[in-house]
């Protein structure tokens, strides 16, 4: 195996899933987001949403607050530190691949 | 996937915009810039005074931050429960808690004494040196924010901007070539312009509430 092929065999498997990155994508651009937006911006379910937050939080790569607006609960999403080396480390791990497999 | 993320970032770029509250807002803002230069207008004598640019200045910044807290009031009640709550990245250091505090409440209370002092003492101004003191070109002004506009356009990309663009450009040739001028010409362009973003804001606002009806589950199962 090539050391690029390598390279994306040792991508982070906890961030290489599409829902999962569109999440940190997300959070990668902001200061913090709420389940809500978080929600309409990947087309899931609350359930799946719910699940794919809680593996970025066991991770460390999100923080997840719960504060009230007004009356109403919100869950603010925070990526942190850990959390944007990593998605960081990943982004280039694949601009590489992508760079080298160029035809 | 790349396309698909691509197309969620340029969306939180652009999510501020999506309810018209800028637009609203800085519409707020050339309204209350219209009624200043229109007081300057019917008082001639107020325009050639010092006190009146400080005026200005405190009417601008203070009349700025109280659009600006009565528009994230607004987003909390209309926009955040509708489509969502996004903080944006602060890059260099933010001013602490307190001193934010005491500048969104402290100008917004000395821009109204201040209006209502010169209200009160309105006779002691008299009508001398029309236009003197500030003299701005409306014409070129309009030119200038059809620009800041076409920019705004093209950075965030809102095509809704250009249009706004277009309707400030002909407002501002219609000033150019009329010769119209001072105090009155300004407050002219500034409540034209602020009719302009009034439209247009109106309009998104109105798109955006048919398109994000309030779910009856807005809060969240996390």
């Amino acid at each position: 195996m090539s050391t690029d092929l390598r390279a994306l065999a040792d991508v982070d498997r906890l961030i290489h899933e599409p829902s999962r990155t569109v999440i940190l994508a997300v959070l990668a651009a902001v200061e913090s987001a709420d389940f809500l937006y978080l929600q309409r911006e990947t087309g899931l379910t609350k359930g799946n949403l719910s699940v794919h937050l809680s593996k970025l939080e066991e991770a460390g790569y999100v923080s997840i607050e719960k504060t009230y607006r007004g009356k109403i609960p919100m869950t603010l999403c925070r990526m942190t530190k850990n959390g944007r080396q990593a998605f960081e480390t990943y982004r280039k791990q694949l601009k590489q691949f992508v760079d080298n497999t160029k035809e | 996937m790349d396309n698909k993320i691509q197309e969620t970032q340029k969306r939180l770029f652009r999510y501020d915009y999506v309810d018209g509250t800028p637009d609203l807002a800085f519409g707020g803002l050339c309204l209350v810039v219209a009624i200043c230069f229109f007081i300057f207008a019917a008082f001639p004598g107020l325009s050639s005074s010092t006190f009146s640019a400080v005026i200005v200045w405190v009417v601008f910044g203070g009349g700025g931050l109280l659009i600006n807290w009565l528009s994230q009031r607004f987003k909390e009640q209309v926009t955040y429960p509708r489509t969502g709550y996004v903080a944006y990245r602060r890059e260099g250091r933010s001013i602490k808690r307190k001193t934010q505090l005491l500048i969104r409440i402290g100008i917004p209370i000395l821009t109204v004494i201040l209006l209502a002092l010169l209200f009160i003492n309105r006779s002691k101004f008299p009508a001398q040196s029309q236009d003197q003191a500030i003299y701005l070109n409306p014409g070129l002004m309009g030119f200038l924010f059809s620009g800041i506009f076409t920019i705004i356009g093209w950075k965030i990309p809102l095509p809704r901007y250009y249009l706004i663009a277009a309707a400030v450009f002909l407002i501002s040739i219609v000033f150019f070539i009329s010769e119209s001028g001072g105090n009155l010409g300004v407050a002219l362009l500034s409540g034209a312009m602020s009719l302009v973003l009034f439209a247009s804001g109106g309009l998104t606002l109105w798109k955006y509430l048919h398109r994000n009806p309030v779910s009856p589950e807005t809060t969240d199962e996390h």
